[in-house]
């Protein structure tokens, strides 16, 4: 009897550890009511990354477009950082390194000061890195539309500190996106132990079913 | 006058040792500072190992660069470096911010940790 017990104890344990975690979905989200046959239906509205268009060092127009049916991971930087930027590339390069040539997975690092920040300054940063434009993109634009993704699309900061090194204050978070422009996950990118979960998340974010 | 002479070579090996002693313990103070301040104001680019990062910024772990101009060291932390620079072998070209709010003293310290840990420079005194 006992026996059966721990069998049993067991055996819901190994089941619960092979059920796959899912993800969160973060930001705000509200509940629209509907009426369908009758009947009063609730359905969650999850906040999305509103649409964009940035230039990439290539000097090609990226937007929402580029990024459908992609999962992508974010991040803010700007190229003369000499402080959280460094580290937060290198573990994006493992990363990126990981999922080269996957193409159904993009990086997206949005300069936070683009009148420095050109296109063909980030065109030389991104070779330097050894990223490759087709699946790694590095924007530029209007310093105020990348302001207002970073804070509302992306839940990062970016502001100008004349205090700070380099003269800019900003997260260094990597933001895992998923294919419908949800935020599933923000990880600290000057972490290696925080980069290695992302990693796994998006592991199971590509096993995810819709 | 054996008794005397020995005593006279263990009083001599005393001394020796410990001039020795205080010589090496300055210059782990400094290197110890000088890590610390590396740590702090250099590693984010230049790596704890000093062997850079991809074609951004160069290597300070044995860097002909610095072995040709070990006084820039203190300078270009001083000063910041801007435009081209050849170190082994690659082309480097990400400006570098000057540290004007190190000490002279602070910029020695991590110049001395960079020249003697990475470059083996032991014989070149920084003033």
């Amino acid at each position: 009897m006992k026996y059966k017990i721990i069998t049993l104890v067991l055996l819901a344990g190994v089941l619960i550890a092979c059920g796959k975690k899912k993800l969160p979905i973060l930001g705000e989200r509200e509940l629209d009511f509907k009426m369908v046959n009758g009947k009063e239906v609730v359905d969650t509205i999850y906040q999305t990354v509103p649409d964009f268009s940035l230039t990439n060092q290539d000097g090609k127009i990226i937007d929402q477009n580029t990024t459908r049916d992609k999962i992508y991971v974010a991040d803010f930087f700007f190229v003369t950082c000499p402080t959280i930027c460094p580290r937060m590339k290198k573990n994006l390069l493992t990363v990126y390194e990981t999922y080269k040539g996957n193409s159904n997975i993009l990086f997206l690092s949005h300069t936070i000061d683009p009148e420095h920040d050109s296109v063909s300054v980030l065109k030389d940063f991104a070779e330097r890195l050894g990223a490759d434009s087709k699946q790694w993109h590095f924007l530029t634009g209007n310093r105020d539309s990348i302001y207002e993704l970073a804070t509302h699309g992306y839940y990062a900061t970016a502001l100008p500190d004349s205090t700070e090194p380099g003269g800019y204050v900003h997260s260094g978070g990597l933001i895992l996106i998923d294919k419908n422009r949800h935020v599933r996950g923000i990880y600290d990118g000057t972490s290696e132990k925080e980069t290695k979960t992302l990693i796994a998340d998006m592991e199971l974010l590509m096993n995810e079913k819709e | 006058m054996k008794k005397n002479s020995i005593l006279l070579f263990i009083i001599f090996v005393f001394i020796f040792n410990s001039c020795i002693e205080n010589q090496f313990s300055n210059a782990s103070v400094n290197l110890a500072s000088g890590y610390q301040l590396y740590e702090r104001n250099c590693s984010n680019c230049h790596q704890k190992d000093g062997s850079g990062f991809a074609r951004l910024y160069p290597p300070l772990l044995n860097s002909d660069y610095i072995l040709n101009n070990p006084n820039m060291v203190d300078s270009i932390i001083k000063h910041g470096q801007k435009g081209s620079i050849k170190v082994n072998g690659l082309e480097y070209n990400l400006a570098m911010p000057a540290y004007s709010k190190l000490s002279q003293h602070e910029v020695n310290q991590i110049a001395y940790y960079v020249l003697i840990k990475f470059n083996k420079l032991d014989s070149l005194l920084i003033k």
